[in-house]
C-alpha cells in the first residue's frame, strides 16, 4: 500500500502507586487506519490514550508520531493531533459554531477555511440550523457529535478518540460512525478505545485487546478470531457446580473451555457434530439444562478465551 | 422516624465540608473580634477623649481657657509648633485675649483629622463651647479694661455651677451596648443567617440537581416529613452556632447574657426557624449555585445593617431603624436588647417570638408553592 | 499572544452569555452603598441622626419653658428631637428604646433659680444606647451652665427684683434703676454675646494635614465596598480554571497548540480586563446614582488599572495553592473576607486601635481604599504615584509567581 506509520509505540509503561496501568505495550498504526482499542474499564485505554496525547509521562518506551518523537517534538505533534475525550469537553455557553471556531483557531486554521469547515461538520452531523444555539439547549447525541467535530475541525493527521459514543442512541451512533469513517478514508489515523465488541468489529480495522495493561491479542477481526478457531461457541446454563462441569468435560475430548463458572459453561466446540453428544453427557449425570446457545465465533469468544471473562457494556 | 432520618442526614452532608467549621466558628469569632474593638465600650462614659491646644496667643486668657478644658474626660496637650498636631488641634489665634476683650471677633478653629472618631470630636467640641461659656461668663463679670485689669480681676469672680445635671440609666441594667456584649449577639445573628443560607440553600439545590431530592419524595416519607426534617437540621446548626458564639463570648470576652439565658436561646430557636424556612426557600426557587450564594451574601448583609449587626442601631436614622423590622433581623435584634441591655424578662419578648414565628410561617408556606423536585 | 488573544476573547464571549454572577458581585456594591447612604446621610459630613430626648416639666415656669424652648432654636434643632411628655409615659417610652434620654425637670426649678438656689435636672440615659445618650448629655450639661452663667450674671439685678417683688412694692425710682441697670449689663454683654464674639470653625484635615472637604457616606462606601467585591469577581474569573478542568475543556486545551502558560496568562488578562470594566461602571454609576466626586479621571483611570492588576496578580498567586473547588472556596474566601475586614472594606479602619492597624496596612484593600480617598479629596496625582507604582509592580511580580505556581500545579493536577 505505500502508507507509512503514523503512530509507532514501543515498550511502553505507565505504574500509578503499585497498578501497572500500562504494562510493556508496543504496536504501530498506519495512516488511515482505523485502529481499536478493546478492553473493559481498568484495562489501559485511557491511559495509553493519554500518554500519546501527551498529557501523561510514561514510565518507559517510546512513541513517535508521524515519525516526530513525542518527547522532543510535542509543540509540532499538537498541531497534527486531535482528540475526542469521554466527556463532553466544550464551553456549553457559547454556540456550536463560538465552539468550532474558538477551536479551529487554536490550530492555527485560517479564517476562510474554518468557516467553510465548520459549515461542512454542521452539515455533515445534521446540526445546521442549530449552530447559534447554546450548547447546553442541546440534547446528549448532538452534544456527543459536536464533541466529535471539534476534535477533527483543524483535520488532524492522527486522532484519538475514548469512546466516543457513550450513551448515545443508534441514530447518532450510526452518524457518528460515518464521519470516522470517512475521516480515515481521507487519511486521518484513528484510534479508537471502546469496549464495546460490535462498535471494534464495525468500524475497526485492526484491533487491540487489552487487559490489565497488556495487549492479549493484536490483529484484524478475522486474525483475531483464528485464536478462538473455527469452531463454534457453546453456552450452556443450568443447574451444576464448576467441579461437575469440569468432570463432564474432561470427558468429552471435542469440546475447548473458554470459560466456566458455577451454573455457566462456555465452550468451543463443532456444534453440529458434537452438541446433543455433549447434553446427553449432562442428562446422564442427573443435571438440569436450563438453557443451550450456539454462536459463531466472534470478538466476544476471542475476548473471552483470551481473559476468562465477558467483556460487560 | 424518617422525619429525624432526614434531618441527621442534612445535618452529616453539612458537616462533611471542612470549610462549615470556618463559618460556624471562625469567621464570626473574627469579626466580632473586629467589630468589637471597632466600637469598644466606654465604661459609660466616653473614653479620655485627645485634644491638643496650639496656642498662638498665650495670653493669660488664653491659658484660662485651656485650664477650662481640662477635666477627667478629656487629655488636654498644649503643643509647641504647627508639626506636634494630630487627631484634633484647637487653634488659639493671635491677639486672641486683645480682641475678646474689645469685643471683636475671635475664630477659634478646631482641625480634626479626617481619621478621627465622629463621636469623641462632637464631645470635644461640646467641651470647648463650655469652656467659651466658663470664660466668657467672668469676663461678663469681670467688664476688664485691659488683659493686665482682666488678669488681676479674674479671681474675684467664682463660678458657681447652679444648675446641676444628674445622670442615671434607664431600664434594669447598666451594661453598655458596646464592645463584644453588642458584637457577640451581633455577629451571631448575622453568621446565624449566612450558615443557613449557605448550607441549607446549596444542599436542597445540590439534591434536585442530581436526582437525590426526587428520590427522597418517591419514598414513603411524605412531604411534611421531608420538609419538616430538611427544615429541622438547618434550625438545629443555627442553635449550634448560637451556643458555641455565645459560650465562647462568655468565655474570652465575658459578655453578659442578661437575667434569662432561656429567653435568649428562645429568642435565637425562633430566628433560626424564620431563617431555615427562608433557605428552603431560597433553595426551592433558585436553580444556580453562583446566584443562591449572591443572594445570600445580598440578603444576609442587608438584613444584618437594616437589622442592626454592623453598628449600634442608635446612628441610624428613626425612620431607617424602623425599616429592620421588615426583616426577622430586627425583631431578633430589638428582642436581644431588651434582654441583655434593658434586662428585661420573657415577656417583653413574646411579641418578637410571635413575629418570628409568622415569618418561618410565611417562609414555609412559600417555599412549599414554589418548591420544585426537578431542575427544570 | 495571538493564543492569549484568542482565549481571552473566548472567556469574554463566556461571560457575557453568562454574567449573572459578575453582575450580582457589581450590584451588592451599589446595595451596600445605599443602605448606608440611607443610615448615615449623604451629605459630606458624617452626621450623627437627631437625638430623640423626652422633656417632663413637672415645673411649668418661665425659667424651664425658657430653657426647654432654647434647647429647640438654631442650630441645637437639628441635633435634637425633643418631645415633652408626662413622666410616667415618658419612662415607660424610654425603657421600650424610644428615646435617647428622658429629661426630668423638677417641681420649684424656676423658683430655685429665681432664688439663687441650686437645683438639678435629672437626665435618664437610654441604657440600650451608648453614643446618643452621651451627646445629649454634653448638651444638657452645656446648656444648664449656660442657664447657670447667666444666672450669676444677672444675680444682681435678679435679687434686687426678688426683693421688691417680696415686699409686692416697686416705687418708680427703683424701676427705673434696675432698668438702666439691666441696659448696662445687657449693653455690657451685648460687646461680647450679641453676637457672640467667640465662634468655632470646624476643619477635616487629610493626612497631609491639608484641608480637605470631607468625603460624603457615599464616596467612603463604595470604593470600599467595590474593591472588596473586585477580588470577588476576580477569584470567580479563576475559578473556572477548576470548572474548566472538571468539564475537560483544560484537558483539551492542553492537548491544543495551546500551552498552559498562555493559558493562565489569559485567565490573568481577562480578570484584569473584566476587573478594569466592572471598576469603570461602578465609577460611573456612583457619578450617577450617589453624585460621587471621583476626583482627576487622569488619576481615577491610573488608579483602576494598577488596582486590578495587583488584585489579578493577587488571586493568581493564592490561586497556585489550590487544586479543587473546595480548598478555592476555603483558602479564596477567607482570605478575602479577613483582608476586607482589617483593610477598611466593612468598618473604617480609622476605628480599629493601632495594633489592628498595623495589619490594615498589609491588605491590599487599605491600599486600594487610601487611593482612591486621596484622589477624592483632591490630591495631585504626583502624591499618589509612589502607591500606584507599588500596586502595579507588585501586582506583575504576582502574577509571574503566580502563573510560575500555578503552571506548576495544573501540569501535576491534570495528572
Amino acid at each position: 500500500m505505500g502508507r507509512k506509520e503514523m503512530l509507532q509505540i514501543e515498550h511502553l509503561s505507565k505504574t500509578f502507586d503499585t497498578i501497572k496501568a500500562v504494562d510493556d505495550i508496543s504496536f504501530e498504526v498506519t495512516e488511515g487506519e482505523i485502529f481499536g482499542f478493546l478492553g473493559p474499564n481498568g484495562s489501559g485505554k485511557t491511559t495509553t490514550i493519554s500518554i500519546i496525547a501527551g498529557l501523561l509521562r510514561p514510565d518507559s518506551g517510546k512513541i513517535h508520531i508521524n515519525s516526530l518523537d513525542l518527547d522532543g517534538d510535542l509543540k509540532k505533534i499538537k498541531r497534527l493531533m486531535g482528540v475526542v475525550p469521554q466527556e463532553m469537553a466544550f464551553y456549553e455557553e457559547l454556540t456550536a459554531k463560538e465552539n468550532l471556531l474558538f477551536w479551529g483557531k487554536l490550530y492555527g486554521v485560517r479564517k476562510k477555511e474554518l468557516d467553510e469547515r465548520v459549515q461542512y461538520y454542521l452539515e455533515k452531523t445534521g446540526l445546521l440550523g442549530r449552530e447559534n444555539d447554546a450548547l447546553k439547549k442541546y440534547s446528549g447525541g448532538m452534544k456527543r457529535r459536536i464533541n466529535l467535530i471539534i476534535g477533527l475541525i483543524h483535520e488532524p493527521k492522527l486522532l484519538l478518540l475514548d469512546e466516543p459514543t457513550i450513551g448515545i442512541d443508534v441514530q447518532t451512533k450510526l452518524n457518528i460512525y460515518q464521519i470516522i469513517k470517512e475521516a480515515s478514508s481521507n487519511g486521518t489515523t484513528i484510534l479508537y478505545t471502546t469496549h464495546n465488541l460490535q462498535e471494534a468489529e464495525e468500524l475497526c480495522h485492526r484491533i487491540a485487546i487489552l487487559d490489565l495493561g497488556k495487549i492479549l491479542a493484536l490483529g484484524t477481526l478475522d486474525e483475531l478470531i483464528q485464536i478462538v478457531g473455527e469452531k463454534d461457541i457453546v453456552i450452556i446454563s443450568g443447574k451444576f457446580s464448576i467441579d461437575m462441569a469440569r468432570t463432564i468435560i474432561s470427558e468429552f475430548q471435542q469440546a475447548t473451555v473458554l470459560s466456566i463458572e458455577e451454573r455457566k459453561l462456555v465452550l468451543s466446540l463443532e456444534a453440529s457434530k458434537n452438541i446433543s453428544t455433549l447434553l446427553e453427557e449432562f442428562f446422564k449425570k442427573g443435571i438440569t439444562i436450563d438453557d443451550v446457545s450456539i454462536k459463531q465465533p466472534n470478538l466476544e469468544s476471542v475476548f473471552l478465551k483470551l481473559t476468562g471473562k465477558e467483556l460487560r457494556e | 422516624m424518617t422525619f429525624w432520618t432526614i434531618a441527621v442526614n442534612d445535618l452529616k452532608l453539612t458537616i462533611k465540608d471542612k470549610m462549615f467549621f470556618f463559618w460556624l466558628l471562625v469567621f464570626p469569632l473574627l469579626f466580632a473580634l473586629i467589630f468589637g474593638m471597632a466600637f469598644p465600650e466606654s465604661e459609660g462614659e466616653i473614653r479620655k477623649i485627645t485634644l491638643n491646644v496650639l496656642d498662638h496667643d498665650k495670653s493669660f486668657l488664653s491659658e484660662q481657657l485651656v485650664k477650662e478644658l481640662e477635666s477627667e474626660k478629656y487629655a488636654v496637650k498644649v503643643l509647641e509648633n504647627e508639626e506636634e498636631k494630630s487627631i484634633r488641634t484647637l487653634i488659639i489665634p493671635q491677639n486672641f485675649a486683645k480682641d475678646i476683650i474689645s469685643g471683636t471677633k475671635v475664630e477659634l478653629i478646631l482641625e480634626k483629622e479626617a481619621s478621627s472618631n465622629m463621636e469623641a470630636s462632637q464631645a470635644a467640641y461640646s467641651n470647648i463651647l463650655k469652656a467659651i461659656i466658663k470664660i466668657m461668663s467672668r469676663i461678663i463679670l469681670v467688664a476688664p479694661e485691659d488683659e493686665t485689669d482682666l488678669k488681676v480681676r479674674y479671681d474675684q469672680h467664682d463660678l458657681e455651677r447652679l444648675i446641676s445635671l444628674q445622670t442615671e440609666m434607664g431600664g434594669k441594667l447598666h451594661v453598655i451596648p458596646a464592645g463584644f456584649n453588642h458584637s457577640i449577639p451581633a455577629i451571631t445573628i448575622m453568621f446565624i443567617i449566612f450558615t443557613i443560607l449557605m448550607y441549607g440553600g446549596i444542599i436542597l439545590l445540590e439534591e434536585r440537581r442530581h436526582g437525590q431530592l426526587e428520590r427522597t419524595f418517591l419514598s414513603p416519607a411524605t412531604f411534611a416529613t421531608i420538609l419538616g426534617g430538611k427544615w429541622t437540621s438547618r434550625v438545629i446548626i443555627g442553635m449550634i452556632q448560637t451556643i458555641l458564639l455565645f459560650a465562647v463570648g462568655k468565655v474570652l470576652f465575658k459578655i453578659y447574657f442578661g437575667p434569662s439565658i432561656l429567653s435568649i436561646l428562645l429568642v435565637a430557636l425562633f430566628f433560626c426557624g424564620s431563617i431555615a424556612g427562608m433557605s428552603i426557600l431560597f433553595g426551592s426557587v433558585i436553580k444556580k449555585i453562583e446566584i443562591l450564594i449572591i443572594l445570600n451574601i445580598l440578603v444576609a448583609n442587608t438584613m444584618s445593617a437594616l437589622g442592626g449587626c454592623w453598628w449600634p442601631l442608635e446612628l441610624v436614622p428613626r425612620g431607617i431603624r424602623n425599616l429592620g423590622f421588615i426583616f426577622p433581623t430586627g425583631w431578633a435584634m430589638d428582642a436581644f436588647h431588651k434582654l441583655l441591655f434593658f434586662g428585661y424578662g420573657l415577656s417583653a419578648v413574646l411579641p418578637h417570638i410571635g413575629v418570628l414565628f409568622l415569618f418561618t410561617v410565611i417562609f414555609l408556606i412559600l417555599a412549599i408553592k414554589f418548591f420544585k423536585l426537578r431542575k427544570n | 499572544m495571538n493564543n492569549i488573544f484568542h482565549l481571552v476573547r473566548k472567556d469574554f464571549r463566556r461571560k457575557w452569555k453568562n454574567p449573572a454572577v459578575i453582575l450580582g458581585f457589581l450590584f451588592i456594591p451599589l446595595v451596600f452603598t445605599l443602605i448606608f447612604g440611607m443610615v448615615f446621610g449623604s451629605g459630606g459630613e458624617k452626621t450623627l441622626p437627631q437625638v430623640k430626648i423626652f422633656a417632663v416639666d413637672n415645673d411649668q415656669s418661665l425659667v424651664s419653658g425658657f430653657m426647654l424652648g432654647a434647647l429647640t432654636q438654631g442650630e441645637l434643632n437639628e441635633l435634637i428631637d425633643l418631645e415633652e411628655i408626662e413622666e410616667e409615659e415618658g419612662r415607660k417610652l424610654l425603657d421600650r428604646g424610644k428615646a435617647s434620654a428622658l429629661l426630668i425637670i423638677p417641681e420649684n426649678f424656676g423658683d430655685n433659680i429665681w432664688e439663687g438656689q441650686p437645683t438639678e435636672i435629672l437626665l435618664i440615659k437610654n441604657p440600650a444606647e451608648q453614643f446618643l445618650p452621651q451627646i445629649a448629655e454634653e448638651i444638657i450639661d452645656t446648656m444648664t451652665l449656660g442657664l447657670s452663667s447667666l444666672r450669676q450674671v444677672f444675680a444682681g439685678e435678679l435679687d434686687t427684683i426678688r426683693k421688691f417683688a417680696e415686699l409686692e412694692e416697686f416705687p418708680d425710682e427703683t424701676i427705673s434703676a434696675l432698668s438702666l441697670q439691666f441696659k448696662g449689663r445687657i449693653d455690657g454683654m451685648s460687646k461680647y454675646l450679641i453676637p457672640p464674639v467667640i465662634s468655632i470653625k470646624q476643619i477635616t484635615l487629610s493626612e497631609e494635614k491639608e484641608e480637605v472637604s470631607d468625603l460624603s457616606v457615599q464616596a467612603y462606601i463604595l470604593p470600599a465596598i467595590a474593591v472588596m467585591f473586585l477580588l470577588f469577581i476576580c477569584n470567580a474569573v479563576f475559578e473556572d480554571i477548576l470548572s474548566e478542568k472538571e468539564s475537560g475543556t483544560l484537558m483539551r486545551l492542553r492537548v491544543s497548540p495551546v500551552n498552559l502558560r498562555e493559558y493562565i496568562w489569559s485567565k490573568i488578562v481577562t480578570s484584569t480586563l473584566i476587573g478594569i470594566l466592572c471598576t469603570s461602571f461602578l465609577i460611573i454609576l456612583g457619578r450617577v446614582i450617589f453624585s460621587i466626586n471621583w476626583g482627576d479621571p487622569v488619576s481615577i483611570a491610573l488608579l483602576v488599572l494598577c488596582l486590578n492588576i495587583l488584585i489579578a496578580g493577587f488571586i493568581s498567586f493564592l490561586f497556585s495553592f489550590v487544586r479543587t473547588e473546595r480548598q478555592a472556596g476555603a483558602l479564596l474566601t477567607t482570605v478575602i473576607l479577613l483582608m476586607s475586614m482589617l483593610g477598611g472594606s466593612m468598618v473604617p479602619v480609622e476605628n480599629y486601635p493601632p495594633a489592628i492597624l498595623k495589619f490594615s496596612k498589609l491588605t491590599l484593600n487599605y491600599w486600594g481604599i487610601t487611593a482612591f480617598k486621596n484622589i477624592m479629596r483632591g490630591e495631585p496625582l504626583a502624591t499618589i504615584v509612589p502607591i500606584l507604582f507599588f500596586m502595579a509592580v507588585a501586582g506583575v511580580l504576582l502574577s509571574i509567581l503566580g502563573s510560575y505556581f500555578l503552571n506548576r500545579n495544573l501540569q501535576r493536577g491534570i495528572s
